[in-house]
């Protein structure tokens, strides 16, 4: 009996033996494995890939409230290393960092008793404990910021986030707005105002009789001309919501005004969630139904999804990047773009 | 204005800073932050305690077909080093290990494909792992070939019949997980164990006129009385499952098998409404894709296991962390590696093994 060459059974899996090995050795490892497992192996890989394809322009997209759980550092590294050209991020992910430089998250429990937390002005973020009475403290100094900006002047996030990370810096306050100002890294918050941010502004409208405006319409604006500007694109998304839509939209915007392609969909995607496909939203999409849109990829080798929590993947992925990666990543300073 | 000191604040999260460092350095870290990440940290504590800790079995619950994805090696080692001394496993885990054990190995396939077309090609999908339906045949065939070796009409645990298995493998050198169980004295219990290609091998074996017996009361009775041979019991569940449930009524069902329901030499709880002694295990981590809010056993918590009488009080011996095991059981095992440089004693239950 001959044997017809099976098609689907190419590259054999490898079993995993437990020996002494580097943080990045053992993902590659785990690259060779099935299941989420291979994906986070695979998200280093499609990264490496992308750093070292220099027409990439890489934004990552940075969901949720992550910051307080102690990953801020992890995106200041990347930012320190241009191994992100920009960030589009939650309000929380970069207010709730200052919180941790100036007074601290604590370990605490998700089974607790709620409303005694209440009553210590404890906030609760799952495991993780603050004090929201220096929270507030956190409010007062972005207000303070906010009410040295012009009034009416329409500024985008990335120019309000800009003015901060100065501001910041010039404190001395370590966080992801001073370094991303250090490093010209451009930072846009879609929804800034669904955050402290929006309580700062509210405050400094109602009691300091300031008009800050920020322009949503100017943001996207500027992230469109990102996208026109860039050869190809790159995207990482920690978590999906407010910035991985804003960033997978790029895309659309891009492809209408230039007009000259279909589609002009990132080039590269990763993408770590706890979010699921079956819920039909937009957080836990497969890239895969991103095609569809003419959003992503449809080479499956430059493209991954892992669902896992990030405050374990990012850790283990970051590492690896910083076993494998010996040089800084010549940046594409987009900042440059926006210069009068 | 003085401070009134907060009670909830009392140790600070850490954030992670990128530097070279290794696994469990990295994990060690992780396990000052919050989330998941905490957990998987907090996980690998919690088994350096337990191996450290003499007085404590350790029993590990293996659900789920991951051997497939290429962690059955990761078991062998566990085995190997005596970090756990019991394993109650799924038939899948202890069946598909061995195809790549004979030399038919695993293939990374994609979830994303067309299904039908696989059909054609006899493969089988593991969401992103390929197999072969043939040479998992071929695997089956080797089963019955054992089984037809063994005794008629003779009442086999789960646990002696693995270790027969395990044995016969061994010889032929195929180093399987059962293979590997067996050479170091590990019992194996599959309580489901027809609930695999075991069950399609046990078919083959009938259509040639050979009549297996897996008897389910022999299991609970041997898996049971180890109860009365322990002092604490530690539980390592990778998924749910019946393995994990097995396991936890081992800590309530056991004493069923004394008249007087409690065991002289074991520092049991007597619950008094019933004349009972419950005996919770004294240390227990999980590592699992499900979620408590579907009401079901694998994703439930550990404290819900408390009003069970099957999990012990102290939060800080306990861990749950929310992870598929193709990343947990890797980082974790790598972690041990580092930590722990001499083999752990073990404990041998050596009458199983005559």
């Amino acid at each position: 009996m001959f044997e017809i060459e099976n098609p689907y059974l190419t590259e054999p899996l490898k079993p995993i033996e437990v020996k002494e090995k580097t943080i990045s050795q053992l993902l590659k490892e785990m690259s060779g494995t099935g299941f989420q497992g291979r994906k986070v192996g695979e998200a280093v890989d499609v990264w490496e890939r992308m750093i070292k394809d220099k027409d990439v322009t890489i934004i990552m997209g940075f969901a949720g409230s992550m910051s307080t759980t102690g990953q801020w550092k992890i995106i200041k590294w990347l930012m320190e290393n241009h191994f992100i050209d920009a960030l589009v991020s939650t309000g929380a992910n970069i207010s709730e960092d200052i919180q941790d430089s100036l007074h601290g998250y604590y370990k605490g429990h998700w089974l607790v008793d709620d409303e005694d937390l209440l009553k210590h002005n404890v906030f609760r973020y799952y495991d993780v404990f603050t004090d929201g009475l220096k929270y507030r403290k956190m409010t007062d100094l972005i207000k303070e910021f906010i009410n040295t900006l012009k009034d009416d002047y329409p500024y985008s996030s990335r120019e309000f986030c800009g003015q901060f990370g100065k501001f910041l810096s010039e404190r001395k306050i370590d966080c992801l707005l001073s370094a991303a100002y250090k490093n010209k890294i451009p930072v846009y918050s879609p929804a800034i105002m669904d955050s402290e941010y929006g309580i700062a502004a509210v405050l400094s409208r109602r009691w300091d009789k300031r008009n800050v405006v920020v322009d949503q319409m100017k943001d996207f604006d500027e992230l469109a001309k990102i996208g026109e500007k860039s050869i190809k694109t790159g995207v990482i998304y920690i978590g999906g919501g407010v910035p991985k839509d804003t960033v997978q939209l790029i895309t659309a915007i891009v492809s209408i005004l230039k007009g000259e392609k279909l589609e002009y969909p990132h080039e590269y995607a990763i993408q770590i969630t706890t979010d699921s496909p079956q819920w039909g939203g937009l957080s836990g999409c497969t890239f895969e139904e991103a095609v569809s849109w003419g959003k992503i990829t449809k080479e499956d080798k430059n493209k991954t999804m892992c669902y896992c929590d990030a405050t374990i993947a990012m850790p283990l992925i970051a590492h690896a990047l910083n076993e494998r990666i010996k040089n800084k990543r010549q940046g594409k300073m987009l900042s440059d773009l926006f210069k009068k | 204005m003085f401070e009134i000191k907060n009670p909830y604040f009392t140790e600070e999260v850490k954030p992670i800073e990128v530097k070279e460092k290794t696994i469990s350095q990295l994990l060690k870290e992780m396990s000052d932050t919050g989330f998941q990440g905490r957990k998987l940290g907090e996980a690998i504590d919690v088994w350096e305690r337990m191996i450290k800790d003499k007085d404590v079995t350790i029993i590990m619950g293996f659900a789920g077909s991951m051997s497939t994805t290429g962690q059955w090696k990761i078991i062998k080692w566990l085995m190997e080093n005596h970090f756990i001394d019991v394993l109650v496993s799924t038939g899948a885990n202890i069946s598909e290990d061995i195809v790549d054990a004979m030399g038919y190995p695993y293939w990374k396939g994609s979830h994303n494909v067309n299904d039908a077309d696989l059909l054609k090609y006899d493969i089988n999908r593991y969401y992103d792992v390929f197999g072969s339906d043939v040479e998992y045949t071929e695997m089956i065939n080797l089963t019955r070939d054992f089984i037809l070796t063994l005794k008629e009409n003779h009442s086999y645990s789960s646990r002696e019949f693995l270790y027969l298995f395990g044995k016969w493998l061994s010889e032929k050198n195929i180093k399987s997980i059962v293979a590997t169980a067996a050479e170091n004295k590990v019992p194996v219990f599959c309580p489901a164990i027809v609930d695999s290609t075991y069950g399609d091998a046990c078919l083959l074996a009938k259509a040639k006129g050979f009549n297996l017996i897996l008897d389910q009361a022999q299991d609970f009775r041997e898996f049971m009385g180890l109860a009365g041979k322990v002092k604490d019991v530690g539980v390592i569940y990778i998924g749910g499952g019946v393995p994990k449930d097995f396991i936890q009524l081992l800590a309530v069902s056991s004493p069923y098998l004394k008249e007087d329901k409690e065991f002289e030499k074991r520092d049991g709880i007597l619950r008094e409404s019933m004349g009972e002694h419950y005996y919770p295990h004294k240390y227990a981590i999980q590592i699992t894709t499900d979620s408590p809010q579907w009401g079901g056993l694998s994703g439930c918590t550990f404290k819900e296991a408390v009003s069970w009488g099957k999990i012990t009080k102290e939060e800080k011996d306990r861990v749950i962390c929310y992870c598929d095991a193709t990343i947990g059981l890797p980082i974790i095992a790598h972690a041990l590696n580092e930590r722990i440089k001499t083999k752990r004693q073990g404990k041998i239950f050596s009458e199983f093994f005559k």
